[in-house]
């Protein structure tokens, strides 16, 4: 009787638990961040003018708590010929682990841009001018700003393998300039699920 | 670990007190690795102590110091920058290097022979590995995809072997082929492209006889 109330007990427990499920390797090369990889460690790193700053760990949801997620998607849709797709990563500079800041990507996209057209990105590498779009940075100790760069997507999908299920992965390198500031060696590695769509 | 550590110092030093005839057993050799598909390679060289415990047993203390033999491949590195190729080579070198100390184990399989005499061998003891992994490309502008990086574990392995050992006056010629496990342990905690090396090792050597039994001065 009493081996069964553990049992209840523990499986509530566990089911209470959030799981990390981000993956942080290392670079050697590069001090502070993590390796460039497409494996899905649900991870974005880079320097902020050379502090290095990382995302949130992504967590799975408990029996009484959602999951956190590191990127979100969203697109800002207005009266203009092209919507802006926003990729969002949230994260700290590692200087200021209690910081909550944000860098996006806003890239503009036709009006009829749907989750599976992520799949379009694939080993696509753009510059980021004004003609398309602009990165957002909401840094901890750095004005708010915006600023221009270059983004490279290793791979980008986002289908559905078994009807009805769909995920994706997003990994590739970016590095931007703001007024007061620079983003370098950025390289991201997120799987997707619906979980990080707003759209 | 350090249980079995000071396990293995115990069984080596109450052998050599009673060892009744003693030879010291210089060695070199080649090895490959048969867990990464050949991928690594070495120069062993090293020393034994053999302490003869009977007609058909003997111990033997060994140090060797594999050299690794550089083994060069290739990575991939991308920039986001346009005005630079999206794609270049990025050159990798992996330098296996790997020291033993281990509790050795000869039990001959003829010892009735006098000329030539096989053995089958039992490998027990410490082994150190390193596999350190350098990238030459253009670091400023490049980033690498899924990079390897150094890895290095010391821990308790386990092998065997055969071995043909020929009879030159007291000393003795000795050739040996051994497998050996990796050092014990998880799997690499690292998207790694390789693993420690399982050592598949030809030495020779030649066994110097330093001291006889006492019937035999």
């Amino acid at each position: 009787m009493k081996s069964k109330w553990i049992l209840v007990a523990a499986s509530v427990l566990l089911a209470g638990c959030n799981k990390n499920i981000t993956k942080y390797y290392a670079d050697e090369e590069d001090k502070g961040l993590a390796v460039f990889s497409n494996t899905g460690n649900n991870i974005f790193t880079c320097y902020v003018n050379e502090l290095p700053w990382r995302t949130f760990s992504r967590t799975t949801g408990g029996l009484f708590s959602g999951g956190t997620s590191e990127l979100y998607i969203s697109k800002q849709i207005d009266s203009s010929a092209q919507d802006l797709l926003i990729i969002q990563w949230n994260g700290f500079l590692q200087k200021y682990p209690t910081g909550y800041n944000t860098i996006s990507l806003y890239l503009k996209v036709p009006k009829d841009f749907t989750r599976n057209d992520i799949s379009s990105f694939q080993g696509q590498r753009f510059a980021i001018d004004s003609s398309k779009g602009y990165f957002y940075a909401n840094i901890s100790g750095f004005n708010t700003e915006t600023g221009f760069g270059n983004i490279y997507f290793y791979s980008a999908s986002f289908d559905s393998a078994t009807q009805g299920s769909y995920s994706g992965e997003l990994s590739g390198i970016l590095e931007a300039d703001f007024p007061d500031f620079k983003i370098t060696k950025g390289r991201f590695d997120d799987q997707l699920s619906v979980s990080q769509f707003q759209f | 670990m350090r249980k079995w550590i000071i396990v293995l110092s115990m069984i080596s030093l109450s052998s050599s007190e009673c060892a009744a005839q003693f030879y010291i057993e210089p060695f070199i050799g080649y090895q490959l690795d048969i867990k990464n598909h050949d991928k690594f390679t070495q120069i062993n060289t090293g020393m034994q102590a053999a302490f003869n415990k009977g007609k058909n047993y003997e111990l033997l203390a060994r140090l060797q110091k594999s050299w690794g033999v550089a083994y060069h491949s290739a990575d991939s590195s991308f920039t986001a920058n346009p005005s630079l190729p999206l794609y270049a080579k990025a050159n990798k070198t992996i330098v296996p290097q790997t020291w033993y100390f281990s509790i050795d184990h000869r039990f001959k399989l003829n010892s009735s022979n006098n000329k030539n005499q096989f053995s089958f061998l039992l490998l027990t003891g410490l082994m150190a590995q390193k596999l350190t992994v350098n990238y030459q490309y253009d670091k400023d502008n490049y980033t690498i995809l899924n990079p390897d990086v150094t890895q290095k574990r010391i821990n308790l392995f386990v092998g065997t072997g055969i071995e043909y050992m020929r009879f030159i006056k007291d000393n003795r010629l000795f050739f040996q082929l051994t497998v050996s496990s990796p050092p014990a342990g998880n799997p690499i905690k690292y998207p790694s492209s390789f693993s420690f090396m399982a050592p598949l090792a030809f030495n020779a050597g030649y066994s110097i006889l330093i001291k006889k039994k006492k019937h035999e001065k």
